[in-house]
């Protein structure tokens, strides 16, 4: 009887451990994560653990730092932090993620009282994490000097604060663009210029289509539209309503979705799954021109991504996005920015600030990252690392400096809280679109009744 | 010292009461924490705002009235529903099928048990729904053996059925229990049939079938409940799309929660779906006289 009870304990406590083990992930592996994440992406936000490390005084300096991407990015990242961690002796782990799962993981990190220590996040998100408190407010290490900002322009910087105060460092200046297949549209002696207007822009489509059977698939038709209408001087989400005054005010892209279906040369969505990543979008990941689209819609910093995910010997381009008017639409935007989560027990702050510090302004550091999430922010960095760029990189930095700096205006205020839902509800009624189920007119109908609603209600909760 | 000693020894009973408390701990605990605690925790989220950064507000029975008015509440519940009284009738059936074929006692049929069985081991990763996908795209390996391209996942009038295959593809372990349960029929039975003149066909169902019902009834059951929470397939092969064609209930459950940080509707949304679910399983239970052979 007595070894039997004895066998149960231990049974138990095998099995009350091993639940432990389970919930939290992998055992805690202190260090980075050597083994580079798995080649399909999408798993990687299902399989990038959060080891709940203890953070005991006792123990060496451990930081956590999160962000989303591709694989490339994660590998710089991955390279950089090793660098840091073996030069300062601390340990930095990494929670690598697709741009779709990532705020959904930050989110259950903050109810469990899990957050990073350093993490990835964009400048629209930032209300909801400053308003319940989630986030540093790091002007304090700006004025003390611990986080060098005088080589970074203003209004990058205005672009990562609310309320004056600096929440977030932009990890890399970019812009909405169009990025093309330019091998194919050589081949064929059809020529593209920047600053396209609509119409110039569906002409193009159209002999794309004419001559090379490719046609034209349109993604991220939120940041799309949110970018074509500041031609009509509307601001797309604001606080608690849609902008603009009525329907037409907002339709620009829905339009131009509605027109390419109508004159063929938008692709037949009913072909294509869901494209999750930047590696399946169909202008490198088609197998034949029914299946490809000669053009794709990123910020100018995915050009790397998908210019290593093309098929060999295509080369990709970048032009700016259409637009009624491509000097109101056009702006600069940090698309992903670095935040302190504000945690409540156990933090090293100081650290984390250093690694932010070295991360933004040090020459080593954007060595090995060169760019990949955009033109790094500070501007002195930004030219040192010029001469050492790839092709592709080289290309992005030219079009955003050269191309897109001279026509960029001012950068959209942060919008409010319903602003997932609201993007959720565009992303949906473009689908109507271009399955043709939906006219142009009806989706931005739709939209305006339903997104201010929207909007309304997420701003009283 | 007598009485001393009475007290502090348990009699044999208590003692084996004891021994399986103990060995069974592990469980409980896992029940209370993993399952019994957050059922209510998310009750009491369900009665609130909750938008997971900031502290649950709580506003009453808002939530409950707002699922009655909500569009996408009925939609997604008519494709889930839509989605169950497809795939479990062609899973039990391909199932019976298949039980019936591997009921001979040949070498070769523990291979094939296992084989038919292996899918519903694996079916349900993320490494499968992934190569589902890849299999059913318009240039993918279905296509190309009939030859033709149409896109099975991103036609909304299609995409549900990817799913419902891949159901299906899952039906090995009902298939066993099937298989078990024909074991159990007593072969006289099946010697009198044949005494009376009755056929294979006429045996088969007329004492096959209806001695097999308990089981069906069974698998039924189980089956249906797994097909109302169906979730992961369908996040990772089409998302809910194309056109919210596969948008199904707990999808839409987690898209409110944590894409729209509406965690307290989503809860609500939880304990809805546990109602259905509830009021399903009751009408089953409640017409399983009519049709199901009890001993």
């Amino acid at each position: 009887m007595k070894r039997k009870n004895v066998l149960a304990l231990v049974l138990a406590a095998v099995m009350a451990g091993s639940m432990i083990g389970c919930s939290s992930g992998s055992k805690p592996e202190s260090g980075s994560q050597e083994t580079s994440s798995p080649e399909s992406v999408p798993q990687a936000s299902k399989e990038a653990e959060a080891s709940s490390a203890s953070k005991e005084d006792e123990k060496p300096v451990e930081l956590i730092t999160a962000w989303w991407g591709n694989q490339t990015r994660n590998d710089r990242f991955q390279k950089m932090l090793d660098l840091y961690a073996k030069e300062h002796g601390i340990r930095i782990e990494t929670q690598m993620s697709v741009w779709d799962d990532y705020l959904v993981s930050i989110q259950a990190a903050a109810a469990s009282s899990d957050m990073p220590d350093l993490m990835m996040l964009q400048g629209s998100y930032y209300q909801e994490y400053v308003d319940s408190g989630l986030l540093t407010d790091l002007t304090p290490y700006v004025e003390s000097g611990a986080l060098d900002t005088s080589s970074i322009s203003d209004s990058i910087l205005s672009a990562t604060s609310i309320d004056g105060k600096l929440y977030g460092i932009c990890a890399g200046i970019n812009s909405i663009s169009c990025i093309y297949n330019k091998t194919l549209l050589d081949t064929n002696n059809i020529t593209v210029k920047d600053n396209m207007t609509l119409d110039e822009f569906a002409a193009l489509c159209k002999e794309v289509y004419e001559k090379t059977g490719y046609k034209t698939y349109f993604n991220y038709e939120s940041q799309l539209m949110e970018y074509m209408v500041r031609a009509n001087d509307v601001v797309l989400f604001g606080k608690d309503k849609i902008g603009g005054s009525s329907a037409k005010d907002i339709a620009d892209l829905f339009l131009l979705i509605e027109q390419g279906y109508q004159e063929g040369w938008l692709m037949d969505y009913s072909l294509l799954g869901s494209v999750s990543s930047v590696e399946e979008h169909p202008m490198v990941y088609g197998t034949s021109p029914e299946m490809s689209s000669w053009c794709a819609f990123y910020n100018s910093n995915q050009c790397t991504a998908l210019q290593n995910a093309a098929p060999e010997g295509t080369e990709l381009a970048l032009t700016t996005a259409p637009s009624k008017d491509v000097k109101k639409s056009a702006y600069l935007r940090e698309a992903m920015s670095l935040v302190v989560p504000a945690k409540t027990q156990g933090q090293n702050q100081d650290a984390v600030v250093e690694l932010l510090n070295w991360w933004i302004n040090s020459k080593e550091a954007n060595e090995i990252i060169l760019g990949e999430p955009g033109v790094p922010a500070n501007g002195e960095v930004a030219s040192q690392i010029t001469s050492q760029v790839d092709d592709t990189q080289a290309k992005i930095f030219t079009y955003v400096t050269e191309v897109v700096t001279p026509v960029a205006s001012v950068a959209n205020p942060p919008a409010g809280n319903g602003m997932t839902e609201a993007e959720n509800l565009l992303m949906e009624l473009a689908q109507y679109v271009e399955y043709g189920q939906m006219t142009g007119m009806e989706a931005a109908e739709k939209f305006f009744t339903e997104g201010n609603e929207i909007m309304a209600a997420a701003a009283k909760r | 010292m007598e009485k001393k000693k009475k007290r502090k020894k348990l009699n044999m009973w208590q003692k084996e009461a004891l021994t399986g408390y103990l060995f069974s701990l592990p469980f409980i605990i896992g029940l209370l924490f993993f399952l019994v605690v957050p059922m209510f925790v998310s009750l009491y989220y369900s009665f609130c705002d909750f938008n997971i950064l900031s502290e649950a507000r709580w506003v009453g029975l808002k939530n409950y009235t707002a699922i009655f008015r909500d569009n996408d509440f009925y939609t997604s519940l008519f494709l889930t529903l839509k989605f169950a009284v497809f795939s479990v009738p062609l899973r039990l059936l391909a199932a019976l099928a298949v039980a019936i074929i591997l009921f001979r006692n040949t070498k070769m049929t523990p291979i094939y048990r296992a084989v038919f069985y292996f899918p519903s081991i694996i079916g349900s990763s993320v490494a499968i729904a992934i190569l589902w996908k890849r299999l059913f795209a318009a240039d993918g390996l279905i296509n190309s053996l009939f030859g033709t391209t149409v896109g099975w996942i991103g036609n909304p009038k299609t995409a549900m059925w990817v799913i419902i295959i891949l159901s299906v593809w899952q039906f090995g372990s009902s298939m066993l229990l099937f298989l078990a349960a024909m074991k159990q029929i007593p072969e006289s039975l099946y010697e009198a049939a044949r005494v009376d003149g009755a056929g294979g066909f006429k045996a088969f169902f007329t004492i096959t079938i209806p001695l097999l019902t308990p089981t069906i009834f069974f698998n039924l059951v189980m089956q249906s409940i797994n097909a109302f929470l169906i979730f992961a397939q369908a996040q990772l092969i089409t998302n809910g799309g194309p056109l919210k064609a596969t948008r199904f209930y707990v999808l839409y459950m987690y898209q409110t929660s944590f894409e729209f940080s509406k965690a307290g509707y989503g809860a609500a949304l939880g304990w809805m779906i546990v109602l259905v679910i509830m009021l399903y399983t009751l009408f089953l239970f409640r017409t399983k006289k009519y049709w199901v052979y009890e001993e």
